[in-house]
């Protein structure tokens, strides 16, 4: 049923985004600036199979991007309005409209999975996360979003100023302070409540691209280089 | 005849010549040999580095600057150590299209001497040009790396965005520079994105600091817009090791250095460590400086501090602080201590607590029965028991001064702060036994920002009372002593009821006695308070501002403060042509006196005004400046009473500056300012005066290991009867050998004409293993007839 549920929340956002995108894109509206580990996308304009991300890979609007155990992918918005840090075993969509000197729409859809987020203080549209049961709409701020498997959607403000609008239930708008936290859980309840330490520490583990390990394995052909996330 | 055609020589060549990244201001000074100056634009902090040279003479440097449009000077001391002194000036204080600065210079005797030398008699201060930040930085974002990263070499690779250039903009034409190095050859575009990347090139870019410049031009092939960032490309393995949680650096260095002035020769040897470090999101720094000229004589030459922060919100810092409160309160001064801040955003606080002034013994001389003391201000009572006479003459020492300082404030200042601040320093009577009438010192003050539309509006304000108790060795009064000192036809003709009354209410904060003050408060003589209206709508940044500061008022967390004056300031910067050409126009008109404590109330009237041009193409930057300054106190010079106190002056200064980056066969830098300024005056003290200065400078890169520096300046003054002329030539050079681990520089400076002075530096770097430096220096200065002085000095510098 709920598995039912989120594919159909799913394509309320997703296809209308996809009709919406009269247009074809064509020019990048991202680029990958780190990558750890295991990390693949599908390109917006050749969806076709799962190609190894690498750092300074550009992206075109409607690419995903999957991580796998203990790796991570920092994305960079072309028109430097944020940094979305995807976090291991996630899996991610960008959306956004290549407009008249920006990118309107952006859109940052989490099927699953943690991102942190670092968003530069936004002029006319927002900032958008969203998830199956959610939409952040984020106006210059940090922070992070979880989407887990059972649905629940947690969304923590570091600063800055967001609001998040649910998509299930009420389909009430709640507006985030710094320092707060919001569960929003499958059956439509809400949580708002004050950032847990935890909840601090996943952010700056979230955030920080240099939270990463190294393994070197010899082999015949040579010493072979394996860099993971803690 | 010969400086007349150097001149000639020098107008012409100076419509040649360029703004540097990093100027090197060389001027004729007993005390400062050399300033080197960082980058200048709006909005980054400037860092200050001054070479010292015959250090054992100064005792403390003050920075004084600010930016146009500012009633006074910013006083900022300078944190010297060994022979280099440095100071920041913060990033929310630097303004376009200038800055003024000149440096105070406290030496050992208590004498004061400036930079530039000059300074002393035409008041006219040097000038930093500082460039506008542009609208078309925004439409060209460096994404990759970030301004100041630390990247490795394995994940190095530059992107840059033009999503926000018009239509007309050609990104294949875009020009990348790593430093001067040209990589646009192997650039590749994406749409709106250019991206170099480090992976296909490596071996191009070696380990190292860079600064990036990307130029971006139209499709007619001409210049649109260039940008730049800096950042540092480390190793794998220095990577790795960063990658651990906490990531530390740090450096020691030894110093052994010998000067010899005239006959005398004296050893000095110094040690500085750094060290700065970070677990998450939490950084610390500590630096330690030991000399051997530590002497418990003399105000402290050692230096320690140990600061840790955790991002915006909890800053703490131990040892020699700097701490920057309201600038009526406390700003600027070393306090040997603790200083710290808490930001929740809705609420802060700010304490800073220590030492300003350490104790130093005074000197008994000589001793004196009751009968035979001298009224004399340094001969005081003394311990009978010990030196059998009650009192005795004696050289007096310096009592440890104690400072605290408070502010709880509400509001992150984004759009509204209003604080409050308390400080209360104190002599500390028991810390030495030759000393007389130690002070306390008790500030009240409050401020209050409000900006609005963005901070397109801002009002700001601050005020401040102070009292001042200029000898507390008695201790309070008790009512017996205040009936008897106060009252009509008493000592002090003020109602002894008032004084109690005052007792009763501030006897708790500050020791309440004769000598307290200010004795007049309802005449506001202990106020300052200032207040500032700022507009900034269409491309204007107008200022109007009213300052009044009673001529008792002080704080002991500020030395300079100027008193007695009121007034308005009003400041018009105006940004045309995208931010690239300025007109600045400025009225001030202030008045002293206000307490009636004078013969007679002078004004100052200043109009100051400024054109700069900073092109963003091939073509040099000219800031052009005109200042009137008119004093005049209503005195007629031929009163045959008050004639003698007749202030009647009134000084024109022009000052013309342009600077140039330019390549003519290799890349230079150049730097060309002229000043001149003539004083008229019509008081009694007649000094009519005149002020002529040139100055060029010019930076050349030969190859990247070879790259030399040239700089010239002229001076002339005349000061009644009195002529000085001179010209002074820098000429030197900067080689690095054995794959760069080597690095000789010398520079060799005459001065002729009425000053005749000879400088030559020497300097010799090198790398000797991993992390390990050695550094060879050496200077030689010369005044004819006068001095000749030697400084030869060796250093180890060890990397972790």
């Amino acid at each position: 049923m709920k598995k039912l549920f989120t594919i159909f929340i799913f394509s309320v956002i997703i296809i209308p985004l996809c009709v919406l995108k009269a247009e074809s894109p064509k020019d990048p509206i991202a680029i990958a600036k780190k990558v750890i580990k295991e990390v693949t996308f599908k390109d917006g304009l050749e969806k076709e199979s799962w190609i190894d991300l690498k750092a300074s890979q550009t992206l075109s609007a409607e690419s995903e991007v999957k991580t796998g155990t203990k790796s991570l992918a920092a994305i960079l918005f072309t028109d430097g309005s944020g940094t979305i840090t995807v976090r291991e075993n996630s899996h991610l969509f960008i959306y956004g409209d290549k407009g008249d000197k920006k990118i309107n729409n952006k859109n940052s859809f989490l099927d699953k999975g943690v991102i942190g987020f670092k968003v530069t203080k936004q002029k006319d549209d927002a900032f958008l996360i969203s998830t199956p049961t959610a939409v952040a709409s984020i106006r210059g701020s940090s922070g992070f979003v979880e989407f887990d498997d059972d649905s629940t959607f947690i969304f923590h403000l570091n600063d800055g100023s967001a609001s998040v609008k649910l998509l299930i239930g009420d389909k009430a708008e709640q507006e985030i302070g710094e320092g707060y936290t919001i569960e929003v859980h499958p059956d439509g309840q809400i949580v708002y409540r004050a950032a847990t330490s935890e909840e601090q520490t996943t952010f700056n583990d979230t955030m920080n691209l240099n939270n990463s390990k190294k393994l070197f394995i010899n082999t015949p052909d040579g010493k072979v280089e394996i860099e993971y996330t803690e | 005849m010969l400086l007349k055609k150097f001149l000639k020589i020098f107008l012409f060549v100076g419509f040649f010549f360029a703004l540097s990244f990093e100027n090197n201001i060389a001027q004729v000074n007993d005390y400062i040999s050399n300033i080197t100056i960082s980058q200048q634009r709006e909005g980054l902090p400037i860092h200050i580095k001054s070479d010292l040279r015959n250090t054992t003479s100064i005792s403390e440097l003050t920075l004084a600057y600010r930016s146009f449009g500012m009633n006074e000077y910013i006083k900022s001391e300078m944190l010297i150590v060994s022979d280099q002194a440095k100071v920041t000036i913060p990033s929310d204080r630097v303004k376009a299209p200038f800055m003024e600065y000149y440096i105070i210079i406290t030496l050992s005797d208590g004498n004061i001497s400036y930079y530039p030398s000059e300074f002393l008699d035409s008041e006219t201060p040097l000038q930093i040009s500082i460039e506008a930040p542009s609208p078309k930085d925004s439409e060209i974002i460096i994404l990759t790396p970030e301004k100041g990263e630390k990247v490795n070499e394995k994940e190095f690779f530059v992107s840059l965005s033009l999503i926000g250039v018009p239509n007309n903009i050609n990104p294949k034409a875009t020009k990348l520079f790593l430093n001067d190095v040209d990589v646009s050859e192997y650039i590749v575009v994406a749409g709106d994105l250019i991206i170099f990347s480090g992976e296909n090139n490596s071996g191009l870019i070696p380990i190292g600091n860079y600064l990036i410049k990307a130029e971006v031009y139209d499709s007619t092939g001409l210049l649109y817009h260039s940008v730049q960032t800096q950042f540092e490309l480390i190793s794998s393995s220095v990577a790795e090791a960063e990658l651990s949680q906490f990531n530390y650096n740090g450096n020691i260095k030894g110093e052994s250095r010998n000067e010899n002035y005239n006959s005398s020769s004296i050893f000095y040897n110094n040690l500085t460590a750094n060290f700065n470090g970070s677990y998450k999101d939490w950084s610390a720094n500590a630096m330690i400086y030991l000399s051997s000229e530590e002497k418990n004589y003399l105000q402290p030459v050692n230096r320690f501090s140990f600061s840790m922060e955790k991002e915006d919100r909890f800053s703490l810092q131990a040892g020699d602080t700097y701490p920057r409160f309201p600038s009526l309160i406390l700003d600027g001064k070393r306090v040997r201590g603790f200083n710290g801040s808490l930001d929740f955003g809705v609420f802060n606080i700010q304490a800073a607590a220590g030492e300003t002034l350490r104790k130093i013994e005074g000197k008994l001389l000589d001793t004196y029965s009751s009968k035979d003391a001298p009224l004399e201000s340094n001969v005081i009572r003394i311990d009978s028991l010990r030196y059998s006479n009650p009192f005795g003459r004696v050289d007096l020492g310096t009592f440890k001064r104690n400072i605290v300082a408070i502010r709880p404030s509400f509001g992150s200042r984004e759009n509204f702060e209003l604080g409050f601040s308390y400080l209360h320093s104190k002599d500390e009577n028991s810390s030495i036994e030759f000393g007389a009438r130690p002070q306390e010192n008790l500030v009240f003050g409050s401020d209050l920002f409000v900006g609005i539309d963005n901070q397109r509006i801002v009002l700001s304000g601050e005020a401040a009372f102070s009292l001042i108790n200029k000898d507390i060795s008695g201790g309070s009064l008790t009512d017996t002593q205040i009936d008897s000192i106060f009252g009509a036809g008493s000592f002090i003709d003020i109602d002894p009821n008032d004084v109690k009354k005052v007792k009763d209410y501030l006897g708790k904060f500050i020791t309440i006695n004769q000598y307290i003050g200010p004795l007049n408060p309802q005449k506001f003589s202990s106020l300052a308070a200032e207040g500032a209206l700022s507009l900034n709508y269409f491309s204007n940044n107008l200022k109007l501002s009213y300052i009044y500061r009673g001529n008792e008022f002080q704080s002991f967390g500020q030395n300079f403060l100027r008193t007695d004056v009121k007034g308005f300031n009003f400041s018009d910067r105006i940004r045309l042509l995208e931010n690239q050409l300025f007109v600045s126009l400025g009225f001030e008109l202030l008045s002293d006196n206000l307490q009636n404590t004078k013969i007679a109330t002078t004004d100052y009237s200043t109009f100051s005004s400024s054109v700069s041009y900073f092109p963003r193409f091939n073509f040099p930057s000219i800031t052009v400046g005109y200042y009137r300054f008119d004093n005049n106190n209503g005195l007629n010079i031929l009163d045959p009473v008050y004639g003698n106190y007749a202030i009647d002056d009134i000084s024109n200064r022009f000052t013309l500056n342009f600077g140039y980056r330019f390549t003519l066969e290799i890349p230079h830098s150049a730097n060309l300012s002229f000043s001149t300024s003539s004083r008229d005056d019509n008081g009694f003290s007649n000094t009519d005066a005149n002020y002529n200065s040139t100055n060029l400078q010019v930076n050349s890169t030969w190859a990247s290991d070879l790259s030399s520096i040239f700089s010239a300046s002229y001076y002339s003054s005349e000061i009644g009867l009195k002529n000085i002329d001179f010209f002074s030539l820098s000429i030197g050079g900067k080689y690095l050998l054995l794959e760069n681990k080597l690095q000789l520089s010398a520079v060799f400076s005459p001065t002729f004409g009425d000053i005749e002075r000879q400088a030559f530096d020497f300097i010799a770097s090198y790398n000797v293993i991993k992390n390990l430096d050695l550094i060879f220096q050496a200077r030689y200065y010369r005044i004819p007839g006068r001095s000749n002085s030697s400084i030869v000095g060796v250093t180890a510098q060890y990397n972790i």
